[in-house]
């Protein structure tokens, strides 16, 4: 059995030893800043940095056109097919009833109806997608008209869906009833684990599933 | 603030805290380009020096994750950690001996997913507080404690996993010889 001081000590281990700061390195570091770098400013447009620029100017551009040929919109990241396998993310830490909807609202902080406009980003490393949507209506907190909402799991390249258990990705154009938090260091709202948190519905249910949800946020 | 005394300031940030983060950068983008990501986390604390705060570490390791974040993406981002280390070790004796270098941890880090290694390494490498390193990865303190609290918990499982597969390796022991138990 490895004990929680035994684990301390080999990661403390492998700390590395102090000195590169006050090697050659870093000595030449620190003096390249203090001499060259300008305070408030910005770096000088050297040829190699304007073609950089050029390149990634190019490159956004190319991605923005493709991502609109797709989708007919302006945005970068584009939905993709599903193949209709799924892997199951491990999801640890959660400490309440995710199947009770009285404590998913207790345990949230705005919950709303939106429909999903677009994917907005997808970062598999992390296991998040973010999506940009449109608010319809207000159960709690207060979010814009318009904001970004970040669910765990996304859908790689090859169509496989990685989704937390008890829970599926949104689809883009679908109408939900988000429960989540709001994370003011990223400015994004997560959703909150469970079925409860993004719950698809059509466009005659919303009134009553909000109605349905507000109830459950007065306990 | 006048710029000398901005000068004085950022020496001194660089003097204490600059092994920190070429640490974390050789965790994160690996040794070949660590010291790209020190001096450009460094060239950032000194243009928005007004902003640093006066405990300067969360804020440099942030600044620092998202400066490793675009190095990787053109460089060694496929490297495994054992690979950086070792690395670091060839080239960086002072800082890492090579016979130091714990590959079995390191293997089990590289298990990980980057969110969790990282909610590790920030605890135990640089003494940060949960609420501290919470603002590091840019989430809640309670959302980190979890990730912190399952990651320790992979680590272990995965750690004694290989101990037991260790064990099991290593050949029985020989019968007690005459001489042995004379």
């Amino acid at each position: 059995m490895i004990d929680d001081d035994q684990l301390d000590r080999r990661l403390s281990a492998q700390r590395l030893k102090p000195g590169w700061a006050s090697g050659a390195t870093g000595h030449a570091t620190m003096t390249r800043l203090l001499e060259g770098g300008t305070r408030g400013g910005r770096r000088g447009w050297t040829p190699n940095r304007l073609l950089a620029v050029a390149a990634v100017l190019v490159l956004v551009a190319g991605m923005l056109g493709v991502a609109q040929l797709l989708t007919g919109t302006s945005n970068v990241a584009v939905p993709r097919p599903t193949n209709g396998r799924t892997v199951t993310l491990q999801q640890g830490g959660v400490t309440y009833d995710v199947t009770k909807l009285s404590t998913v609202m207790a345990n949230t902080d705005t919950v709303f109806a939106g429909r999903v406009l677009t994917v907005e980003a997808r970062d598999e490393e992390e296991g998040w997608t973010t999506y940009r949507v449109t608010r319809l209506q207000t159960v709690k907190g207060s979010p814009a008209a318009e904001l970004s909402i970040r669910q765990h799991g996304y859908v790689d390249k090859e169509g496989t869906s990685h989704t937390i258990e008890g829970q599926e990705l949104v689809l883009v154009e679908g109408t939900y009833l988000f429960a989540a938090n709001f994370e003011p260091a990223l400015k994004v709202y997560t959703v909150a684990p469970g079925p409860h948190a993004a719950h698809q519905v059509g466009a005659d249910q919303i009134d009553e599933l909000v109605q349905r949800y507000r109830q459950a946020s007065r306990g | 603030m006048v710029d000398h005394e901005a000068a004085d300031r950022l020496t001194g940030i660089f003097r204490r805290y600059a092994d920190q983060v070429h640490a974390y950068a050789v965790v994160r983008a690996g040794p070949q380009v660590a010291a790209d990501v020190v001096a450009d986390t460094f060239l950032i604390a000194w243009r928005r020096l007004d902003v640093v705060p006066q405990e300067p570490l969360p804020w440099l390791l942030g600044t620092a994750r998202r400066v490793s974040a675009m190095h990787r993406r053109t460089r060694a981002r496929q490297q495994s950690l054992v690979d950086k280390m070792t690395a670091l070790a060839a080239t960086a004796p002072g800082l890492m001996a090579e016979r130091d270098v714990d590959n079995e941890l390191w293997r089990a880090l590289d298990g990980l997913r980057a969110r969790e290694r990282e909610a590790v390494l920030l605890t135990s490498w640089f003494d940060l507080s949960n609420a501290e390193a919470a603002a590091v990865q840019g989430c809640a303190t309670g959302t980190f404690a979890a990730r912190l609290h399952r990651a320790r918990r992979h680590l272990r499982s995965v750690l004694e996993q290989r101990d037991i597969r260790a064990d099991q390796q290593m050949p029985a022991p020989s019968q007690p010889t005459r001489m042995d138990t004379a």
